[in-house]
C-alpha cells in the first residue's frame, strides 16, 4: 500500500479548490469584458467548463499536447489582434489566455500556486479601468474567495467552513497593518509609464460631427466631480461652463482642432511664451496677495474620471494650480487645458477660478485668419441669408444677436432625436429642420458668423452639474455641451445659441429641457423606472458613496498624506519623516514578529544536542538536502550520497553519538562534558571536511 | 559501524536466542504473505504491543492469510467469526444452556462458549454486524473478560483481535464509531502487491500448507514483556507528546489523539525498536509506526468513514493517513 503511493497523492480537497479557483477566474473574465476580445473570454468559459466537467474524474482533461496546440494558436490569434488593440490590452489578454490553458491543465501544487499569482494579476488588471466602490467590493470578494480556495487547498481535511474562518482572521489582522502603511508610506510615483490603450476613448471627442453629443446625451456616466471650498464658491447654473475644446476647423459637415492650430501651439511652446491663461492667474494671484482670504475661495478641486485622453476641462476661466497637481497641466494659447499624459484612471486636480476674466486672441492675426475660414462651396443658402443680416446690422455684435434672435423668434425646437442632413446641413438645419441640440445649433451659428465676416469658432465641453452637496457638483456625460465664441475686439465673446431656445437647459439642465419639448432622455420601461422616487434616492446614496470613496481613497495622494502628516506632526522636516517612516516599519515588523514567531519553549536542550544541529544545518546548507522531520538515521541515510566519504563518516559517528546519548537507557551518563567535548572534536572536523 | 540498513550494530538486543525468533517468524510470513514485509513488521508490533489489529482491505488481499499464519507461528488457538447483519452477541461470546440429564445434579445451566474464546480471533467484515454485536466484541476487547447472566468469563492469554472492513460497497454496513476505532491499537491496509511479489506469489507451489509452529505461548509473553523493557528517553517520550499536542492545539485536526493513543505510541514505537533488534527506542520508530497508529484515531467523523480509495484510484491515501503524515511532518524530532 504505502509502495504503492504516488507522492502526489491527491487530497479529497483538490477538486473543489480547483473548481473555485475557475469560479473566481470565470468572474474576473466578466469584469474584464472590455479589455479581453471575445475569443479569449470564449476560450475562458471553455476552459472553465473543461474543469468542472472533470470536477470528479481528471481522465476528461485534455492532453497536454492539446493544450499546446491551443497555445500556438492562441499566440498566433494575439499577434493578429494585438497590434489595433494596443500594448496593454494585448498583455491582459495573454495572461486570461495562459490562465485559461493552464486551468485545463491544472493538476498540480505548483500550477496552482502559479494560477492563484496570476488571478491576483488578473485583480491587478481589473483595477486599471474600474475604480468604484463597487469595483473594490467586487474585487474584494474575488480575493476574499481566491484565498479561501487557496486555504482550503493546502489545509487538512476539515469542513469549508472552518477554512472561511482561518481565511477571514487573516484578513482581519492585516486590515489595520494596510490602513497604517496607506496612511504614512510614502506614496511612489509609478516605476512605469501605462501603455496607452487604444480601446474606445471615453468622453468628448476630438472631432465634431453634429449628432456626436447626442450619443453622449444617452450616457449618464460620470464625467468627473467639481468640490468647492464652500456652499458660497459654487457658481450659479447659468455660470457652469466646463470649457473643454476649441473647434476651429470646419470642412462642411465636421468641426476639428485645426492642424494649423496644432502647429502653431507647438511653435508657441518652443519659443517659451507663456500661455495668457497664467498670465492671467499670475495677476490674479498677485492681487488677492493685497486681499487677502479671497485665493480660498477661488481654488476648487476636480476629480475626473479616466477619458485616456490629453486635454482636460475646467470652468470657464480656470489657471491649473500645478503646485498641487501630480499630473502637469498645461494651459494652451487657445485656453484649453492638457494633461502631460493621458488620463488613464480616475485623477484629482486642483484649479483656481477666475470668473469674468476675458478670454482675449494673445497670437493676433493668425487666429483672426483661422477662424475666418469657409469652406468653398457648401450651405449657399445660409450665406446669403447672412449677407443679407449684415446689411441690417453691420456691427459684429448687431450680426450676433440677430442671429441669437432668429433662433428664438423662428420657432426651433430641441431634440435629441434630430433627422439626419448629410447635405449642406446647415442650410437645412436653418432651413428646413429646425430642430435639434446644442451641436447644430453652435455649429450654425459659428458658420453664419464666420460667413458674416466675424471670425468665430465652436467650443465644446459641459455644461451644468447637479448639486451633491453644498459645495460638491457632479458632471455628468449627458451635461455635454457645445456652444460658439465669436472675436469682437479682441476678445473672445461667449454666444450660446442653444438658450435661445430652451433656455431651461441652462437653467435646470438637460432633462428639464427635453421635456419642455415632450422627450425623454432615455426611453423605455427603464427610463420610467430611473424616475422612481426609490430609484433616484438610491442613485443618489450610490453617486455619494461613489463620491466620497473618490475622494478620500482614490485622492489620497502625496499632497493629502502630506497634509494629514503635518496636521499631526506640525512642520515637516526630513528627520521628522525618516522617522515617521522607520517608526511605522518597525511598528508592522513588530506587530507581524509576535505573530509569526514562533512561541520557542525555554531552549533546555543539552549542549551536546545544540552542537550537532549546528553540524546538521551545515550539511544540509552544503548537500542542498533539507531535513525536515526526518530522524537522524534517516537523515544520515538519505543525504550520505550527496556526501564525501570522510563527511560521511564523520557525519555518522556524531548521528551515533547523539542517538547513543539522546536514547539509551545509558543516555549521556556522568561523562556530559566528555560527550560535548566529543561532539564539538566532531563538528570541527565535519566544517573542515566541508570546506575542502 | 552501521550495517546495511542503517541500524548501528553495537546497540543489538542482549539476548540472540529472542532476536532469532523474531527473525524466524518474519520469514515464516514472509513466505505467506510475500513483498509486505512493513506490514508484516507492523502486525507483529502490534501483537507484541498485545493490541488489537484493524486489517482494512478489499477482498482477496490475503487479510485472512495474515491473521492465521500469525496463529500458526506464534502456536496460538485460532477462530473466525464471520460477522453478518443478524449475527448476535450470544452468537459470538456463548450462551448458558440448561442440561437436562438423569440426575438432579445434571439439571443444571452450563456455559457453552462461543468462538471469542481463542487466543487469536479473526472477526472478519466487523463493519456488518450491527451496532449492539459491535460493540460486546469491543467491550470483550478492551476488558478481556466476558459478562453473561451475571458471571464473568475471562477471555484467555494472550488475546488478539484481527478485525477486518472491505473500504468498497459500503452499503448496509454499520461504520465504527470513533471511539470504538479507538480501540483499535492499530489498523493497516496490505494493498495490492508488487509485480515481482505477485509473481513469485503466483509461482510458489506450496501456498496452501501450513506454517510450522515457531513459539510456544510462553515465549510470546517473554517477548511482550521483553518489549516493555526496551528504554524509551525523556527526549522520544517529549517527541511523542510534541506530536500528541499538536493534534490537539491545531483545529486541523478534527480528532484529537487520546492518551490512549499516545500510550500506543510509545508502546508501538519500543515494539518496533524490539524487532528492528535496538535496545532503546529513536524516533525512527515512533516514525515507522505513527501513520498505522493514528490514522484511524484522527480522521472525522464528517469524512467518509474509514477510507478514501474507491476501487479505480485504489492507491489514492485515505483522509486519516493525510492528516497523519501532515502532523508527523510538522513536527522536528530534534526539537525535543
Amino acid at each position: 500500500m504505502i509502495a504503492l503511493l504516488k507522492p502526489s497523492a491527491l487530497s479529497s480537497h483538490q477538486p473543489i479548490s480547483y473548481f473555485m479557483l475557475a469560479i473566481a477566474y470565470g468572474v474576473l473574465l466578466l469584469t474584464l469584458t472590455e479589455e479581453l476580445m471575445i475569443w479569449v473570454i470564449i476560450l475562458g468559459l471553455c476552459a472553465i467548463v473543461v474543469r468542472t466537467v472533470s470536477f470528479e474524474k481528471s481522465s476528461h482533461l485534455p492532453n497536454a499536447r492539446t493544450v499546446n496546440l491551443l497555445a500556438v494558436l492562441s499566440l498566433f490569434a494575439l499577434t493578429w489582434f494585438g497590434f489595433s488593440i494596443g500594448l496593454l490590452n494585448s498583455m491582459i489578454n495573454l495572461l486570461a489566455i495562459a490562465f485559461a490553458l493552464k486551468l485545463m491543465l491544472l493538476d498540480s501544487k505548483r500550477d496552482f500556486h502559479l494560477l492563484f499569482c496570476t488571478s491576483l494579476f488578473l485583480i491587478g488588471c481589473g483595477f486599471i479601468s474600474a475604480l468604484s466602490v463597487i469595483a473594490w467590493l467586487g474585487y474584494l470578494g474575488v480575493l476574499l474567495f481566491l484565498l479561501l480556495s487557496l486555504a482550503y487547498y493546502h489545509g487538512p481535511v476539515t469542513p469549508l467552513k472552518s477554512s472561511a474562518k482561518f481565511v477571514g482572521t487573516l484578513v482581519i489582522q492585516s486590515i489595520p497593518i494596510a490602513a497604517l502603511l496607506f496612511l504614512v508610506m510614502p506614496q511612489l510615483p509609478p516605476l512605469w509609464q501605462m501603455p496607452t490603450s487604444k480601446s474606445q476613448q471615453t468622453g468628448l471627442s476630438d472631432t465634431v460631427t453634429p449628432g456626436d453629443i447626442a450619443s453622449l446625451a444617452k450616457s449618464s456616466e460620470l464625467a468627473f466631480t467639481a468640490t468647492f471650498p464652500s456652499a458660497s464658491a459654487v457658481p450659479e447654473p447659468q455660470q457652469r461652463y466646463w470649457r473643454a475644446l476649441v473647434m476651429e476647423d470646419f470642412n462642411g459637415k465636421t468641426w476639428s482642432i485645426g492642424q494649423k492650430r496644432k502647429q502653431a501651439e507647438r511653435q508657441l511652446a518652443t519659443m517659451r511664451r507663456t500661455p495668457p491663461l497664467l498670465l492671467l492667474a499670475n495677476t490674479a494671484e498677485n492681487e488677492e496677495s493685497d486681499e487677502s482670504g479671497i485665493s480660498e475661495t477661488k481654488s476648487y478641486e476636480m476629480i475626473v474620471e479616466p477619458t485616456k485622453q490629453n486635454w482636460l476641462f475646467a470652468l470657464e476661466l480656470s489657471a491649473p494650480n500645478n503646485g498641487k497637481n501630480n499630473i502637469t497641466v498645461n494651459a494652451q494659447f487657445d485656453y484649453t487645458l492638457r494633461t502631460s499624459t493621458p488620463l488613464m484612471s480616475k485623477k484629482s486636480f486642483y484649479f483656481d477660478y477666475l470668473p469674468n476674466a476675458p478670454v482675449t486672441n494673445p497670437v493676433g492675426e493668425f487666429e483672426r485668419q483661422l477662424n475666418s475660414l469657409l469652406p468653398a462651396t457648401s450651405n449657399q443658402e445660409t450665406r446669403q441669408w447672412v449677407s443679407s443680416l449684415k446689411q441690417a446690422n453691420p456691427t459684429p455684435r448687431g450680426l450676433a444677436s440677430a442671429i441669437m434672435n432668429y433662433f428664438k423668434q423662428q420657432g426651433f425646437t430641441y431634440t435629441l432625436e434630430p433627422n439626419a442632413m448629410p447635405v449642406d446641413p446647415i442650410d437645412r438645419f436653418i432651413f428646413e429642420e429646425k430642430a435639434g441640440f446644442c451641436a447644430h445649433y453652435a455649429s450654425a451659428m459659428t458658420f453664419a458668423l464666420r460667413a458674416g465676416g466675424v471670425p468665430a469658432r465652436m467650443v465644446t465641453g459641459y455644461q451644468g452639474g447637479e448639486q451633491l452637496d453644498d459645495n460638491v457638483l457632479q458632471v455628468r456625460q449627458y451635461d455635454a455641451h457645445a456652444w460658439v465664441e465669436a472675436l469682437i475686439d479682441d476678445t473672445w465673446v461667449r454666444y450660446d445659441p442653444t438658450s435661445m431656445v430652451a433656455p431651461s437647459r441652462l437653467q435646470y439642465g438637460i432633462e428639464q429641457a427635453l421635456a419642455e419639448f415632450g422627450e425623454k432622455r432615455t426611453d423605455g420601461l427603464l427610463g420610467d423606472l430611473r424616475e422612481g422616487a426609490l430609484f433616484t434616492t438610491l442613485q443618489n446614496w450610490m453617486r455619494q458613496m461613489d463620491y466620497q470613496w473618490s475622494k478620500w481613497i482614490l485622492g489620497f495622494d502625496a499632497n493629502k498624506q502630506k497634509d494629514l502628516l503635518e496636521d499631526l506632526l506640525g512642520q515637516i522636516t526630513t528627520k521628522k519623516m525618516t522617522a515617521v517612516f522607520l517608526a511605522t516599519l518597525s511598528i508592522v515588523g513588530v506587530i507581524l514578529l509576535v505573530y509569526f514567531f514562533p512561541i520557542q519553549r525555554q531552549s533546555t536542550l543539552p549542549k551536546y544536542h545544540r552542537i550537532y544541529l549546528n553540524a546538521l544545518s551545515a550539511i544540509e546548507k552544503h548537500s542542498g538536502v533539507e531535513r525536515q522531520y526526518l530522524s537522524p538515521r534517516e537523515y544520515l541515510n538519505k543525504v550520505s550520497s550527496h556526501l564525501n566519504e570522510n563527511t560521511q563518516k564523520i557525519l555518522s559517528e556524531m548521528t551515533l553519538l547523539f542517538i547513543e546519548s539522546s536514547y539509551s537507557r545509558e543516555g549521556i551518563g556522568d561523562d556530559k562534558a566528555k560527550v560535548t567535548l566529543k561532539m564539538k572534536h566532531h563538528n570541527r572536523a565535519l566544517k573542515k571536511s566541508l570546506r575542502q | 559501524m552501521f550495517d546495511e540498513a542503517g541500524n548501528p550494530q553495537q546497540l543489538t538486543l542482549s539476548d540472540n536466542a529472542m532476536r532469532l525468533d523474531i527473525e524466524e517468524i518474519l520469514q515464516a510470513l514472509g513466505e505467506k504473505i510475500i513483498g509486505k514485509q512493513h506490514q508484516l513488521k507492523l502486525a507483529l508490533t502490534c501483537l507484541l504491543s498485545n493490541g488489537h489489529l484493524l486489517i482494512e482491505d478489499l477482498p482477496g488481499m490475503g487479510k485472512t492469510t495474515l491473521s492465521h499464519a500469525l496463529s500458526q507461528v506464534f502456536g496460538l488457538q485460532y477462530s473466525r467469526i464471520q460477522f453478518t447483519s443478524d449475527l448476535l452477541p450470544s452468537d459470538m461470546l456463548g450462551v448458558n444452556i440448561f442440561h437436562t440429564g438423569e440426575a438432579d445434579t445434571d439439571k443444571q445451566f452450563t456455559f457453552r462458549h462461543g468462538p471469542i474464546f481463542s487466543q487469536v480471533v479473526l472477526a472478519d467484515e466487523l463493519n456488518r454486524a450491527s451496532p449492539k454485536t459491535q460493540s460486546a466484541l469491543l467491550e470483550a476487547m478492551e476488558e478481556r473478560q466476558v459478562s453473561i447472566d451475571g458471571t464473568t468469563h475471562s477471555l484467555p492469554s494472550p488475546f488478539f483481535v484481527i478485525a477486518t472492513q472491505n473500504p468498497s460497497s459500503q452499503s448496509g454496513t454499520y461504520p465504527l464509531p470513533e471511539s470504538q476505532l479507538d480501540r483499535f491499537f492499530m489498523r493497516i491496509s496490505l494493498g495490492y502487491p508488487e509485480w515481482d511479489a505477485e509473481k513469485a506469489m503466483l509461482k510458489q507451489s506450496n501456498a496452501s500448507t501450513a506454517l510450522s509452529q515457531i513459539l510456544d505461548e510462553g515465549s510470546l509473553t517473554a517477548l511482550q514483556k521483553s518489549v516493555d523493557d526496551v528504554h524509551a528517553s525523556d527526549a522520544l517520550i517529549n517527541y511523542i507528546l510534541m506530536l500528541v499536542n499538536e493534534s490537539r492545539s491545531n483545529s486541523a485536526y478534527p480528532n484529537p489523539l487520546s492518551p490512549r493513543a499516545s500510550r500506543a505510541l510509545l508502546q508501538g514505537a519500543k515494539a518496533w525498536a524490539f524487532i528492528s533488534n535496538k535496545a532503546f527506542a529513536t524516533p525512527d520508530d515512533v516514525q515507522a509506526v505513527f501513520t498505522a497508529i493514528t490514522a484511524h484515531r484522527l480522521t472525522s467523523s464528517s469524512q467518509h468513514q474509514g477510507t478514501g480509495f474507491d476501487n479505480s484510484t485504489y492507491a489514492r491515501e485515505s483522509a486519516g493517513e493525510t492528516l497523519s503524515k501532515k502532523l508527523l511532518e510538522s513536527i522536528d524530532p530534534l526539537a525535543a
